[in-house]
């Protein structure tokens, strides 16, 4: 499973990937989690804002911190 | 080619920033020029008499140093009842001066145009009768029915130029010296207030030039400490908005906003997106179009894939005008929050605690902007063994669901949908935004600036803040990220040095508003 984290690297973005890295280490899910910080890259994504999350190319939250609960949602459905 | 992007990004933000300083410096040269400009010196206005009752010689440039307070009234046979009950009262307020100034820190003259009927002694008995204390100069005139009388007095006719073209509103209607007018000479030898009055009451001065005595006390201080604008005030003393330097220094603040690295990033990865679903629209169109063109066995028509200059302008168009759509949004939300905080900010007294208020959340906020309080306060709920709630709240959720419906609008009318997803953007959707742009609201709240001028400043704010955007937008995608990271990479330092810039908003305004210490930072910021 791939998972990005879009965002420069503030302060939000990084409780994210937190967020994102407790709940796939609870699951035991092994993915590839990466933080994107590159501007450019993150406009080649038509994500609205960041962070955002994305799973396997697909976006699953945007412009906020999700919770660890809708990460653990997230993760099991892909699993 | 990326080095040739590189070096043409690069370009731009030095091009950028150089507009940026270039407008600091601009604010900076205008404030000063404004701070200089209506200076009046007391040194073309000099004059020598001598006292009524001890006959002595007074020259105003020997109390070059001091406050000088400067009374022209008419006093003599002919003063009308009312007038002379004005009078009285007016050497009451005189004598209230005197009560709380020394002759050291406030001296006041009085000029009196009295007409000259030949004996010389017409006033005697009203200075008697109204126990005048204060140093008095005759200033005679004689009738002369081809002039206004105080024309041919001696010190008033030298004033009478002055007064006529430096009073401002506050009721000009009044003779060019009413019964009584004031005129406060400041330490540096400037006469820096007038008040033209002429009823009075027991709430101050009623007609003419409003002044209440407090009033006149508090200005008397400031002049005294130095702490008064040079500049020449003949109206009431109130915030003065709507100079170009304010506006000015709205912008910048805008721009500055909109570098910090969370601002950009959302600004520009929402310019993006909505630029992104106006060309898929346009796309179906044309592949509808050609359809339609193919069915009735026409020739494709003119079309050139290859991106011809046309099409780079086409392109930077669009970006603009989605980038203008966006601002809109912004704009509105900024522009009405701005007329209401200006409206209520008004209906709150100014008391020390109350800036002490504003003063004690632009240092909190100050240091949010540098340290983010949410990461302490996660690092202990962590020790603690509990879990990044994340930001999921009710707020968020609605948010949420009004940009889906943002989002649905903006496949089908890309400008629409910008225009909306402005709107939630400005309506605190994203947070970081909010420490950055609360110190602004909390001034236009503190001001006591008309309730439209706070909207106007806000707009200008927003127009500051999508500046960049605007720009950016106008810009191909590589182009577009790269700059975007360049600034990003000096945003980070900007925005600890307005987390800084904030935290001493703060003190100053504690400072100055709560301890009473005054700085002359108005007459750097509004002219």
């Amino acid at each position: 499973m791939k998972i990005e984290i879009l965002g420069p690297t503030c302060s939000k973005c990084t409780r994210t990937k937190n967020v994102i890295e407790e709940a796939a280490a609870e699951l035991g899910v092994k993915a590839d989690i990466s933080a994107v910080t590159d501007m450019r890259e993150i406009l080649t994504y038509a994500i609205m804002m960041t962070p955002a999350v994305v799973i396997d190319g697909e976006e699953v939250c945007v412009g906020r911190v999700p919770t660890k609960n809708e990460a653990l949602t997230w993760l099991k459905a892909r699993m | 080619m990326p080095e040739r992007e590189t070096i043409i990004a690069t370009v731009a933000v030095v091009v950028f920033l150089a507009l940026l300083l270039g407008a600091g410096g601009a604010l900076t040269f205008y404030a000063y020029q404004q701070s200089q400009e209506g200076v009046i010196s007391a040194e073309d206005y000099d004059f020598t008499g001598r006292t009524w009752v001890d006959n002595e010689e007074i020259t105003l440039s020997d109390y070059k140093g001091q406050t000088v307070l400067l009374e022209f009234m008419f006093l003599h046979e002919d003063t009308c009842d009312h007038c002379r009950e004005t009078i009285h009262d007016t050497i009451q307020l005189l004598d209230k001066v005197r009560e709380n100034y020394t002759e050291e820190e406030v001296f006041i003259i009085i000029i009196n145009m009295a007409y000259d009927n030949g004996s010389g002694q017409q006033i005697e008995p009203y200075m008697e009768s109204m126990n005048i204390t204060h140093p008095l100069i005759v200033d005679p005139f004689k009738h002369d029915s081809n002039q206004r009388e105080f024309n041919n007095t001696k010190i008033g006719s030298k004033y009478m130029e002055f007064l006529l073209t430096s009073f401002t509103g506050g009721g000009f209607d009044q003779p060019p010296l009413a019964n009584p007018t004031f005129l406060i000479i400041s330490p540096e030898f400037n006469i820096v207030r007038g008040h033209q009055l002429s009823s009075y009451d027991k709430d101050g001065y009623t007609d003419g030039d409003v002044v209440t005595d407090d009033q006149l006390m508090g200005e008397l201080k400031e002049i005294k400490d130095g702490e008064a604008s040079q500049k020449f005030q003949g109206e009431k003393t109130e915030f003065n908005p709507g100079t170009f330097g304010s506006f000015i220094f709205f912008f910048v603040v805008g721009i500055f906003i909109a570098t910090t690295p969370c601002a950009l990033t959302i600004l520009v990865s929402l310019t993006t997106y909505v630029i992104g679903q106006s060309i898929k629209a346009t796309e179906k169109e044309k592949e509808g179009e050609l359809e339609a063109k193919e069915s009735v066995g026409l020739e494709q028509m003119g079309g050139d894939d290859g991106p011809s200059a046309v099409s780079v302008l086409g392109e930077s168009m669009r970006g603009l005008s989605v980038g203008g759509a966006i601002f809109a949004g912004i704009g509105l939300v900024f522009f009405i929050l701005g007329c209401l905080l200006a409206a209520f900010g008004n209906l709150i007294p100014r008391t020390g605690i109350f800036f002490f208020i504003a003063g004690a959340i632009l240092i909190l906020v100050g240091i949010n902007i540098i340290i983010p309080y949410k990461t302490i306060f996660l690092k202990i709920k962590k020790a603690m063994g509990k879990d990044d709630e994340g930001t999921s709240s009710v707020f968020a959720d609605t948010f949420d669901k009004l940009r889906n419906i943002a989002m649905k609008v903006t496949q089908r009318q890309a400008h629409v949908g910008g225009f909306l997803l402005g709107i939630l953007l400005a309506l605190g959707w994203a947070p970081c935004l909010i420490s950055m742009i609360s110190p602004i609201l909390l001034f236009v709240f503190v001001s006591g600036m008309q309730w439209y001028f706070g909207g106007i400043y806000m707009f200008i704010l927003a127009l500051g803040y999508c500046t960049p955007l605007l720009i950016l937008s106008a810009l191909a995608g590589t182009t577009k990220g790269l700059m975007a990271s360049v600034l990003l990479s000096i945003g980070k330092y900007l925005t600890k040095a307005m987390g800084v810039l904030i935290i001493l908003g703060g003190i100053f305004l504690i400072v100055i508003e709560v301890l009473g210490v005054e700085l002359p930072l108005d007459a750097l910021m509004f002219g």
